[in-house]
């Protein structure tokens, strides 16, 4: 009898407690994150001051742009991030993300999203002009360097390469078939949209130490058959990725990506 | 001789080079264009898309460095040093220079100065290399040299005088225009240019020549 009496209020008892840890619960949550949301909004608007404030030298100084893309990132926010996209709602709640998203667009839009836009449009530019000498393969190093030479209206960019590689990242959305590849130590943007098989990728690696590569070459140190060489250096050719040099004791393949990444 | 060289935007795919290396011609070290010390630039590419790119690249170095020269060069054999490079040991043969050469006077930028001897070898056949191969460079095309006649002759008040030829290149009158120097021969595909468009006479024959502006 004595154990029965305190098991049946216990009932109504342990709804009314777990009631309470539960409105407990939520209250600690909604004020947590009503004061979290206080200071990301805080932190909005400083943000936005301080990238229309330094506006101009986010457009002007690489490494400065460069931090503030770190700083952004760091913190869940994709300065390349357009109006329409509401793909980072996983990161916010549902509420925030679709009015969030926009709102970053719409706060750093102004400088940054318009920079990098600019920079994809040169990006995509050097690699069409230069597509028939490279078979559209190129080195991230060079389209630095072309891009810093600049020419026409906008006069020349200074950029990193992290600036192109996000300029490059930001055409995506468009399915243009940009993409950024690393053979050994070059990172490479290829504007053709064809995969490498994974012997020419060896090949292509293979020429970055010298610059070049031979038949013998590669069958003593990749280890590979006659045909096999020749082969690939065929297929290399024949998407315009390689350069052939006669005049050399044995014939030489050139990579067509190198041309003026030597002497930069 | 410093004259705005504006490489318009005329002057082939390869147009970095030549408004890099052409903005202060005759002052600055000329600039080859990344290409020139690539070895594989002095072997005809089996590849054709890599082998137009290679015959445009040659067409852009050329022309660029033509119009670089003291004094310039207006005329061109397949055999000229500027296919070879010594540093690398690399020369481009003379056979596939004279691809590049015709190359340029399909697009423009160059004229066989013997026209016969250039059909007369076209017809014997791709092997044979028999004479002719010479061009005259048009790193100014003869419409950009009628352009400059053109506005010279306005400038200085001279419609409807007649000029010899010899006065417009050599004279002292024009010692400062960018045309002067300029070969008779070429200068008369300009002049040519002209009478077509009803803007000058050509009057009378050989080194004589003379010309009215309208």
């Amino acid at each position: 009898m004595a154990d029965r009496r305190p098991g049946l209020s216990a009932f109504s008892r342990n709804t009314i407690t777990s009631a309470q840890y539960a409105s407990h619960g939520s209250q600690l949550r909604s004020s947590h994150a009503s004061s979290l949301q206080t200071q990301l909004s805080v932190f909005q608007s400083l943000l936005h001051q301080f990238s229309v404030s330094h506006a101009k030298e986010i457009r002007s100084n690489p490494q400065f742009r460069n931090e503030f893309a770190r700083m952004c990132n760091a913190i869940g926010v994709d300065p390349l991030l357009s109006s329409s996209s509401g793909r980072r709602s996983g990161n916010h709640g549902s509420e925030g993300s679709a009015a969030g998203g926009s709102l970053w667009a719409k706060m750093l839009g102004g400088s940054v999203n318009d920079f990098y836009f600019e920079l994809a449009v040169r990006v995509v530019e050097i690699c069409r002009e230069t597509r028939a000498e490279n078979g559209g393969m190129i080195a991230l190093t060079e389209v630095k360097t072309r891009v810093s030479k600049g020419r026409g209206i906008g006069g020349s960019m200074e950029v990193s390469e992290e600036d192109i590689l996000r300029a490059v990242q930001s055409l995506e959305p468009l399915g243009s078939g940009f993409v950024v590849l690393k053979i050994g130590s070059k990172q490479m943007i290829r504007s053709v949209p064809k995969e490498l098989n994974i012997d020419q990728s060896v090949v292509l690696e293979a020429m970055q130490v010298l610059g070049y590569v031979a038949i013998s070459m590669l069958q003593v140190n990749l280890g590979w058959g006659r045909a096999r060489c020749v082969a690939v250096i065929d297929d290399l050719i024949s998407d315009g990725l390689v350069w052939v040099d006669r005049q050399a004791e044995e014939t030489e393949y050139w990579g067509s990506a190198w041309i003026g990444a030597g002497e930069s | 001789m410093a004259s705005p060289a504006a490489a318009g935007p005329s002057l082939l795919p390869t147009t970095d080079i030549l408004t890099t290396t052409n903005t202060s011609p005759n002052t600055d070290a000329f600039v080859y264009p990344p290409q020139y010390s690539f070895p594989p630039f002095y072997t005809l590419q089996p590849n054709l898309t890599t082998r137009a790119s290679q015959l445009s690249s040659w067409s852009g170095l050329i022309l660029a460095y033509a119009a670089h020269a003291n004094p310039r060069l207006y005329r061109l054999t397949p055999a000229h040093s500027i296919f070879t490079n010594t540093a690398l040991r690399r020369t481009l043969a003379p056979t596939d220079a004279r691809l590049v050469l015709a190359h340029m006077v399909e697009h423009g930028r160059a004229a066989w100065t013997d026209p016969t001897a250039a059909t007369k070898a076209r017809k014997a056949g791709a092997g044979s290399d028999g004479g002719g191969g010479e061009v005259w460079l048009y790193w100014r095309t003869p419409e950009e040299w009628a352009q400059q006649l053109g506005s010279w002759v306005e400038a200085t008040g001279q419609r409807n005088t007649v000029l010899t030829l010899y006065e417009l290149l050599e004279g002292d009158a024009t010692s400062r225009e960018e045309f002067h120097g300029l070969p008779v021969e070429v200068a008369k595909s300009a002049v040519a240019v002209l009478v077509r468009r009803g803007r000058a006479q050509m009057l009378g024959e050989g080194d004589g020549v003379g010309v009215k502006f309208f």
